[in-house]
């Protein structure tokens, strides 16, 4: 490898010339003596000895010069060069370098904070299978756009629905986790059994609703974030068939749903978590403001 | 006066390992007069294209270099083959002489068996 070892020696000479160059002036100057010695032998003046003993180097300057470029990466040297005469102007003008070094990180920011708005929103799909087709339905009413609609309301839409491949609901609120590691507030979700499979998922260990889970008489189920399942249980398969109470009401743990599956609309930073009451609990919070979600058109 | 031959592009390097082999540490006039002398003064070496030829042998690791004293008392570079130096000298030569020895078939093929 002599052409690397040779592209760091002369990287290195880069630095340090000064020394370098006294270097090469005493060997030239050595040469040079030696030469005009030998001319003074062979009878030549004082003066003419020197004078061809110079011509016949090329001239002093001139091979200084050549070795030089092979000394060193010239090109390097010229960036290094710039480098330095770019920050010495920076220095004398505070004023002119405060407004560009401002413009530069207001710029970035900027256009970092655009894209990774542009990018989770725009750039990146939804991690769901044909998501292009998933969409949400809102109410419309003379007086407000973008309701959501009841758990009444979903089930009127989902028996008359003649537009969509399958029409799902769910709805997102805070809960309150209680088992034998003690309490936790976790942000939960309710599902309609549809929701999952209209998304694409699988889950990673259990199963995920059947549509008589939605019926009354059905013991209550519930699905874990693959997030509260490694952290809270520490990834345990044990937890299968537990019985865990959210909101003072007895849940059986039913499955874990995959690595990154967030529920869209919930704010980024949650434990999703896919939980599902039974349509009785449902239909009693019609009251509430329910949303219901994620809908799929059929192809025509 | 004759007219003298330049040095070949790329054949300065060999000359100098060969040199540096056959008289041992040398300083760059002494294998400038040296190379003059061994090609019957045939050729005339541009001093000044030696310096860099040795620092780009330098610089490949082929020779090394050290400040010493002449013989008259003056100060001069002494540069000296290294190991690797030797080697390459080997291949080089063994190179140039193929080289030759081909040319040498085309300019006088009526030796070709």
């Amino acid at each position: 490898m002599r052409v690397l070892r040779s592209f760091f020696v002369r990287f290195a000479a880069a630095f340090a010339k000064q020394r370098r160059d006294r270097d090469l002036s005493d060997e030239l100057e050595s040469h040079l003596g030696m030469h005009t010695e030998d001319n003074l032998r062979r009878g030549m003046s004082a003066v003419e000895a020197r004078r061809q003993a110079v011509l016949t180097l090329g001239g002093v300057e001139q091979t200084k010069e050549i070795y030089r470029e092979r000394r060193g990466l010239p090109m390097f040297e010229t960036l290094l060069q710039d480098l330095r005469f770019g920050a010495r102007m920076l220095r004398k003008n505070p004023g002119f370098t405060a407004v560009a070094i401002l413009t530069l990180a207001l710029g970035i920011g900027a256009d970092t904070a655009i894209f990774s708005i542009v990018n989770s929103i725009l750039l990146r799909p939804l991690q769901y299978p044909d998501s292009g087709r998933l969409i949400r339905v809102y109410t419309y009413t003379p007086v407000e756009k973008g309701l959501d609609t009841t758990f009444a309301g979903f089930l009127d839409w989902r028996s008359r629905n003649g537009s969509f491949e399958t029409l799902a609901a769910a709805w997102q609120n805070d809960s309150n986790l209680y088992d034998t590691i003690g309490p936790e507030k976790i942000r939960s979700a309710c599902a309609t059994a549809d929701l999952f499979p209209m998304m694409g998922v699988r889950p990673v260990i259990g199963r995920l609703f059947r549509s008589t889970d939605d019926r009354v008489g059905y013991e209550r189920i519930v699905l874990l974030s693959y997030g509260i399942w490694q952290r809270r249980y520490g990834g345990n398969p044990a937890i299968l068939g537990k019985q865990i109470q959210i909101d003072s009401t007895p849940y059986q743990v039913a499955g874990v749903l995959p690595r990154g599956f967030h529920y869209p609309g919930q704010d980024g930073y949650l434990d999703a978590h896919g939980r599902r009451r039974r349509i009785p609990d449902w239909l009693s919070r019609q009251s509430a403001h329910s949303r219901h979600g994620s809908y799929r058109p059929s192809k025509t | 006066m004759t007219d003298k031959k330049d040095v070949w592009q790329g054949t300065l390097a060999l000359m100098v390992l060969n040199t540096l082999q056959s008289m041992g540490p040398l300083h760059g006039y002494g294998i400038a007069r040296r190379i003059e002398q061994t090609s019957g003064d045939l050729l005339s070496v541009n001093y000044g294209t030696l310096y860099p030829a040795l620092l780009k042998l330098e610089q490949e690791g082929y020779i090394s270099s050290v400040w010493g004293l002449s013989d008259n008392n003056r100060k001069a570079k002494y540069y000296k083959l290294t190991r690797a130096g030797r080697k390459q000298l080997e291949a080089e030569a063994r190179e140039w002489e193929q080289t030759t020895e081909i040319l040498a078939r085309f300019l006088s093929p009526e030796q070709e068996s």
